[in-house]
């Protein structure tokens, strides 16, 4: 396990505080995000885990400022060096994102614009926040290229991305990324799209690009292998609320939420090879959007759940060592195996 | 690839290959290519048996699936059935092999028609097959919901009201009605969340033992295969590189390819962190299918018999068998 950085040992680039965004359709309205607290320093790693529906992207979204017409940020802030850009207007967030808070979208297949070479839509962010010329941005491009490890990147930034395989085309969309050299830079499902083998080459050059340039990194997944293979600190994601965070080695050791632990055991017992044919597994679904209840939303699948889950929401209460904190009535204790 | 097994498999797939000819770009002089997508692909699965088929994407496996339904055919090779060639089946005979091969694809949200209620859904392999009156045709319905873990009270429903699970859920059930003996699974759970990835595997393998279906597993996910498979083919570029039983592949993984995909399985816990990559580059495109071996670019072991000799695929006492140089049999 690489060293990982105890909370708070260096100044946070970004603080998230009772982030509550909101989602309005036909059918009502409903918190996707909900109330979410947070932070993150320089060249920390932060893993958000969650489950289709948990909120995940909507917070990564959130904190870009890029949510669909149908959702607002309804309260909370989000600094970022200090300056909260929860009251920014769009031409400041124009300039922000890209250039301090930036995205690794999911799907690079859709996120590259089919028409241009991949040199230009580098360049093209370069442009968007340095006064420089088009000469020296494609030449800043190219080697953009070639710290993301794509061979002949002269030739490559001529391409367009459908002469890339998929492995490339994330990379490349790694690069657009790390461009101005933002200080937040958020990863969504960043091994979703890729084959095994590629997956654990993505996430390598991830690490490597960190380490470089200090970024705090968010990822954004629903594996847990990703989780445990970069992440220093987790946060776990139920209906919109981080229902459990702490430094990864402590999660996967000692996790304190019945969610938590469920889903970490059900993952272990996926690549368990000689565990037998039978899974375990979780009772249930995920609450929908609207109308969810009063009390914990994981009450109705949960194994532990008493009287009192089921009329309050549990506030974040402090699970041992520093930097572990849950949202349950009845934490669990001990090791998951 | 010889198998002890002294009963006849279910399903046989033998010397099977599909090639594509590519249009010829219109004014080119060049002349037309074909591709090739498979290559001599074997394969056994016999009565109550799982087979995992594993390989990235682009190796081949959905082509396989295609052909094995009838929905491809292929350009050499035999797909038999009970003993039986399905490539010559018609008619009532073909009728006949579409009830006992039924597929479960990877997408519940796109294979399940959104402007039919599930009634509709579930019953069509019935109504298509012309053999049971309305009456009928509900209680099987009905019967398929309820081994799925569904009420009554979905026939009514359609597609959108489903998550993602149930509607996964519907979609066996559509494959169950018509009592299949053969399920083909195309990553049946890959789009799925992993506290729901359980309830549906758990499913299937109750399905498979109260029914006795044999079952075909196509999946990326190696860790899946290995739990639920008897058997596992590993494929690569249109050929399968090695095939045996689960337990010895899991235990010896002899194809470097094999090996590969074991190492870069993601870690299970942080402490079981990997420092590198496991191994550089990515499958090559069919269009440029390497010489030799199709592995031989990305292996650290290959040599310079690998670039311009296709290893055969051999098999050892046991039944397990590796297409590579560098594998003593």
């Amino acid at each position: 396990m690489s060293t990982p950085i105890p909370p708070h040992s260096a100044p946070p680039v970004l603080e998230v505080e009772e982030l509550r965004t909101s989602l309005g359709s036909r059918r009502g309205r409903g918190n996707v995000v909900d109330g979410v607290s947070f932070s993150l320093s320089a060249g920390e790693t932060l893993g958000i885990v969650g489950e289709s529906g948990s909120g995940k992207t909507m917070l990564g979204m959130s904190l870009l400022r890029l949510l669909p017409r149908a959702a607002q940020i309804v309260s909370g802030s989000i600094r970022l060096d200090g300056r909260d850009i929860v009251g920014c207007t769009v031409a400041e967030m124009r300039d922000i994102r890209g250039a301090e808070i930036a995205l690794i979208p999911q799907d690079p297949m859709v996120s590259l614009d089919p028409l241009f070479r991949v040199g230009t839509q580098i360049a093209e962010t370069l442009r968007a926040h340095k006064p420089v010329a088009a000469g020296q941005a494609m030449s800043e491009a190219v080697e953009l290229l070639r710290r993301v490890n794509i061979p002949d990147p002269e030739l490559r930034a001529q391409a367009y991305p459908f002469e890339m395989s998929g492995g490339m085309r994330q990379r490349v969309v790694g690069a657009i990324g790390i461009a101005c050299t933002p200080k937040v830079l958020i990863a969504d499902e960043p091994t979703t799209a890729l084959d095994v083998t590629v997956q654990a080459q993505y996430l390598a050059l991830l690490q490597r690009l960190q380490r470089e340039t200090g970024v705090a990194l968010i990822v954004i997944t629903h594996d847990f292998g990703v989780v445990a293979q970069i992440c220093d600190r987790v946060a776990v994601m139920y209906a919109g609320r981080i229902v459990e965070q702490a430094e990864v080695g402590r999660l996967f050791d000692a996790p304190a939420h019945p969610y938590s632990r469920a889903l970490i055991e059900a993952s272990a017992a996926m690549a368990n090879e000689g565990g037998g044919r039978r899974f375990p597994s979780i009772p249930g679904e995920p609450p929908p959007l609207f109308g969810r209840g009063e009390g914990c939303a994981f009450a109705p699948r949960c194994a532990f759940a008493r009287d009192r889950c089921r009329r309050e929401a549990p506030p974040q209460t402090s699970a041992g060592p520093a930097g572990h904190a849950v949202r349950c009535f009845y934490p669990l204790e001990g090791d998951a195996r | 690839m010889t198998t002890a097994s002294p009963t006849r498999p279910l399903l046989e797939l033998k010397g099977l290959g599909r090639h594509l000819t590519l249009a010829r770009a219109p004014f080119s002089r060049e002349a037309t290519r074909t591709v090739s997508i498979l290559d001599n692909v074997n394969l056994a699965i016999a009565e109550n048996e799982t087979v995992g088929l594993v390989g990235e994407s682009g190796s081949g496996k959905t082509t396989t699936a295609r052909i094995i339904l009838r929905l491809d055919s292929p350009s050499s090779g035999q797909v038999l059935f009970s003993g039986e060639d399905v490539g010559r089946l018609d008619g009532r005979a073909l009728k006949s092999y579409r009830r006992n091969v039924q597929p479960v694809f990877q997408d519940p949200y796109s294979s399940l028609n959104p402007r039919l209620s599930v009634a509709t859904i579930v019953g069509e392999p019935l109504f298509v097959s012309g053999e049971f009156a309305k009456a009928e045709r509900r209680a099987r319905v009905l019967q398929a919901l309820n081994a799925v873990g569904l009420q009554a009270d979905a026939l009514g429903r359609y597609p959108h009201e489903f998550s993602g699970g149930q509607r996964q859920r519907i979609a066996i059930a559509r494959a169950l009605t018509l009592q299949p003996r053969l399920l083909i699974l195309d990553e049946p759970v890959s789009a799925l969340d992993i506290s729901i990835r359980a309830q549906v595997m758990n499913l299937l393998d109750e399905l498979q033992q109260r029914m006795r279906m044999s079952y075909l597993l196509i999946s990326h996910d190696l860790d899946l295969v290995v739990r639920v498979a008897d058997r596992v083919e590993v494929m690569y570029l249109g050929t399968i590189v090695e095939s045996g039983p689960t337990r010895s592949i899991a235990k010896e993984r002899r194809h470097p390819y094999t090996r590969a995909l074991f190492d870069s399985k993601l870690p299970a816990h942080p402490r079981e962190r990997r420092a590198i990559a496991p191994i550089e580059g990515e499958l090559a495109s069919p269009l440029n299918r390497p010489r030799g071996c199709p592995f031989h670019p990305r292996c650290a072991m290959a040599t310079e018999r690998c670039r311009v000799e296709a290893p055969p695929l051999r098999a050892d006492a046991a039944g397990h068998a590796t297409a590579c140089h560098m594998v003593e049999i």
